[in-house]
């Protein structure tokens, strides 16, 4: 039995070595400052918080909160009709990551925030899916409330966390090893939240789904089967924050190619989720609020083709999709961009 | 409380230490621990149906009681009355009450009848169709007196809720398992390394293959009015992989963890996949619920024996009834019944074939003729797969006729994340054809230490990386 156990335990041994070493080379940047190699990707949660708080005027009266789509809209290019913004985007968030933002922000900028333009995606409201990239930014989740079950990560997403963390363990020794350059996917502009090669040049993506992202949409909307009530009150508690501190705020459904539309109607809920998302947002009653769907391109006048992968939008989409949510907004003379 | 979780791998380890600590206690002792460690195992999902459980083990321990006693044959058949009416009255309850009102509304209604039937909705119990058949099969072997009936009501209250095999299978027989639970157990380190190696590749098939193709799977058969026909059948094929990986997976961790606390279990797969002909297929899949049709349904209704009608009628009963424990949903009767079709004709044959033993024994690749036998029982078992996945015979009906109706891909469409679990399952079966002799693909206790300890190292950092921590229940839980 003593033969058998220590056995066990001496394979064991590397096994729990090899999780130790996830956690400190901590390829995704998940856990705190642990790394020991540069991260394999941006966490752009943290990013954008250590950025802005290094700002020294944190002045902004605009923000820019949505996900990676909005990532795309041009901070700098507000200043055209007299903003001057802070694209605070992150990467998939979900309701609370728009409220803790919120919260961040508030208690953080010196100034008094007059507009939000808001992108919303669909997804966004996901009643199964954890959040766990926000969980790994405790300076923004620290805003959720403590007794709510979305600020714990559930076990299995703690097993998946670590899961993904050594796969990429491997990748982050393998670049130590070989020399090799992390892929980098963007790199952002301190000052603003900008990417940094914003504007693109148009995109000339063909109207065909991306199958790498079409599988990546695909699986973020499985067990997507309603709206989820605990982020529905998040987001209320968003507007009830913005109407209570006289903040505008000019809300967006966020736009894909059409393929990838019919692509996700076909194959997920989206369609259904959608229209549950469109009635939601048509019920809620607050004067601070507007918002429009724009999630096909004809909405809004863009450009099929300006899509980096189906989803992800180009600067003269971007520009476009800004004229349309500005179009109404009072004291705003848009100056047109050219279709290219 | 799942296999493939952490909360089962913390009570594993203190349940595990616990139990051969408390060994110089004597047996009862700890055959009382297993009792009282299986009950928080089971109450873990709710504590509530703990009572079933209790109630048939009492019932069948006294059963069983009464039945070495009683020599009157009306009163010992009595006596078996008793416990199949409270066995199968509570499975009936449970998991079949709102079928039988349902299917009685809508036979009214065809008549043009209209009731308002009253569904009790009840949650079924996690298990019941398993324990309530292990049970079972003890007071009818009693009755029979194939097995003795125990005076040990620890022994026997152990024997009905062992927790490793308590909610899916394999569905022991009392002659195999419960005297296991009267005999002193030594700890035997071969075993308890046996048990892990089946406990680690159980872990492969639940968490790097099922739960991955699950989701697939989940689109497939959602959406497949949207898809076209390739699409569907790689979806069957994958939902071959899904139920197979999640039902066995759960299996051979159920023998390992058995093996760690000294218990040998009954096989319940044999590389199912690899059959020649339905008849050898059901000899390899859910061997323990087969046989228990075979023994307790099949023999006593005349099985091979009597006129053509006879037999005819038997095969049918006892396929459609195997098909109607997995659920309380015409789809699976209709299961039971195809493959009850399927397989009268191994029965009528006048030279049947039996298969028996590894097919291409002693070569590695199968003659065109085993493959070609392999590959028909294979489409024919796929078919079966889609009754058993769709949630109505609609949806199956749909499916089927799709599948039929849009063969082809058009070009958007086929930018679909399938490929990947579809490669994923054939690399599986690929592993499995490798080890089809050995009890299980990971039983590689005859190579050198260096290279089961790399496999194992291997095998494990593919769970780690690779596995689907999504806390999916077992598909056959719902059974």
């Amino acid at each position: 039995m003593r033969n058998f156990i220590l056995k066990v335990l001496i394979f064991l041994l590397p096994l729990a070595g090899l999780l130790v070493l996830q956690c400190l080379v901590d390829p995704l940047d998940f856990y705190s400052e642990t790394q020991l190699l540069p991260p394999v990707s941006l966490s752009v949660r943290a990013a954008k918080v250590d950025n802005y708080l290094d700002h020294t005027d944190r002045d902004f009266d605009t923000f820019i909160i949505g996900s990676s789509r909005m990532m795309r809209l041009d901070a700098e290019g507000m200043k055209k009709y007299g903003f001057k913004a802070y694209n605070f985007s992150v990467l998939a968030p979900m309701v609370e990551d728009l409220y803790c933002v919120l919260e961040f922000i508030l208690e953080h900028n010196r100034r008094p925030v007059e507009r939000i333009i808001l992108g919303v995606d669909v997804l966004a409201f996901h009643n199964n899916r954890p959040s766990d990239r926000l969980l790994a930014v405790p300076v923004l989740s620290r805003y959720l409330d403590e007794n709510d079950p979305l600020a714990t990560l559930p076990e299995e997403k703690v097993m998946q966390k670590v899961s993904t963390s050594t796969r990429f363990t491997f990748v982050s020794l393998f670049n130590a090893v070989t020399g090799s350059e992390r892929d980098v996917q963007f790199e952002l502009v301190p000052e603003n939240g900008n990417l940094a090669d914003t504007p693109v040049p148009p995109y000339d993506h063909p109207p065909v789904v991306d199958s790498l992202t079409a599988q990546s949409y695909w699986e973020h909307y499985q067990g997507y089967t309603a709206l989820d009530p605990r982020r529905e009150r998040y987001f209320e508690r968003f507007l009830e924050i913005c109407e209570g501190s006289g903040i505008e705020v000019i809300a967006c459904i966020t736009p894909m190619q059409t393929v990838m539309e019919k692509y996700l109607a076909q194959t997920t809920s989206y369609t259904e989720r959608k229209a549950d998302l469109i009635a939601y947002l048509d019920t809620l009653e607050f004067s601070c609020f507007r918002y429009y769907d724009l999630s096909t391109v004809d909405k809004f006048g863009g450009l099929e083709q300006d899509f980096r992968d189906s989803v992800h939008f180009g600067s003269v989409n971007a520009e476009l999709l800004l004229q349309r949510m500005l179009e109404d907004y009072p004291g705003v003379e848009a100056e047109s961009v050219p279709h290219s | 409380m799942l296999f493939h979780t952490l909360t089962f791998a913390v009570f594993l380890v203190v349940v595990f230490t616990l139990y051969w600590a408390i060994r110089r206690l004597g047996l009862r002792f700890q055959n009382l621990f297993l009792v009282l460690a299986s009950y928080v195992f089971y109450g873990w999902w709710d504590y509530r149906f703990l009572i079933l459980i209790f109630i048939s083990s009492l019932t069948d321990y006294m059963v069983g009681r009464g039945l070495e006693k009683v020599e009157n044959p009306g009163r010992r058949k009595l006596l078996l009355i008793v416990s199949v009416v409270v066995n199968l009255g509570l499975l009936g309850f449970f998991k079949y009450f709102d079928f039988f009102i349902d299917s009685f509304s809508t036979l009214l209604g065809i008549f043009g009848l209209r009731v308002n039937p009253t569904s009790l909705n009840f949650i079924l119990p996690v298990g019941i169709s398993f324990y309530t058949f292990q049970t079972l099969s003890y007071t009818i072997d009693v009755y029979r007196r194939r097995v003795k009936p125990t005076r040990d009501a620890i022994a026997f209250f152990s024997f009905v809720s062992f927790f490793p095999q308590l909610v899916a299978g394999p569905i022991e027989r009392a002659s195999n398992l419960l005297p296991q639970f009267l005999k002193e157990r030594r700890f035997d380190p071969k075993e308890a390394v046996e048990g892990l190696r089946q406990i680690l590749w159980g872990l492969v098939k639940k968490v790097v293959v099922a739960d991955f193709v699950a989701s697939y799977v989940d689109s497939i058969f959602n959406a497949y009015g949207n898809l076209d026909g390739l699409v569907l059948v790689g979806g069957v094929f994958l939902f071959a992989i899904q139920i197979y990986c999640d039902f066995s997976g759960y299996s051979d961790i159920a023998i390992g963890v058995a093996r760690l606390f000294g218990f040998r279990l009954m096989r319940n797969f044999a590389y199912p996949y690899f059959s020649r002909d339905i008849g050898e297929f059901w000899r390899r899949w859910h061997i323990s619920l087969s046989s228990w049709f075979r023994d307790y349904v099949y023999y006593p209704l005349g099985g091979a024996f009597g006129t053509p009608g006879k037999r005819f009628l038997v095969i049918i009963v006892t396929f459609t009834l195997s098909g109607f424990w997995h659920g309380a949903n015409w789809t699976f009767i209709l299961w039971g019944l195809l493959n009850g079709l399927y397989y009268l004709p191994l029965v009528f044959a006048k030279n049947p074939t039996h298969h028996k033993g590894v097919v291409a024994k002693g070569r590695f690749l199968p003659t065109w003729r085993e493959f070609f036998q392999m590959a028909g029982t294979f489409a024919a078992v796929l078919f079966g797969w889609v009754l058993f996945r769709s949630e109505s015979l609609s949806h199956a009906f749909g499916f089927l006729k799709r599948m039929i109706t849009h063969p082809y891909l058009p070009g958007e469409v086929w930018h679909t994340p399938y490929l990947e679990p579809i490669l994923v399952g054939l690399g599986l079966l690929f592993l499995e054809w490798v080890q089809r002799r050995k009890q299980h693909t990971l039983d590689i206790g005859g190579l050198p230490q260096a290279w089961r300890w790399a496999i194992y190292y291997a095998v494990s950092l593919v769970i780690i990386c690779f596995g689907t921590f999504a806390a999916k229940e077992f598909i056959y839980f719902q059974f």
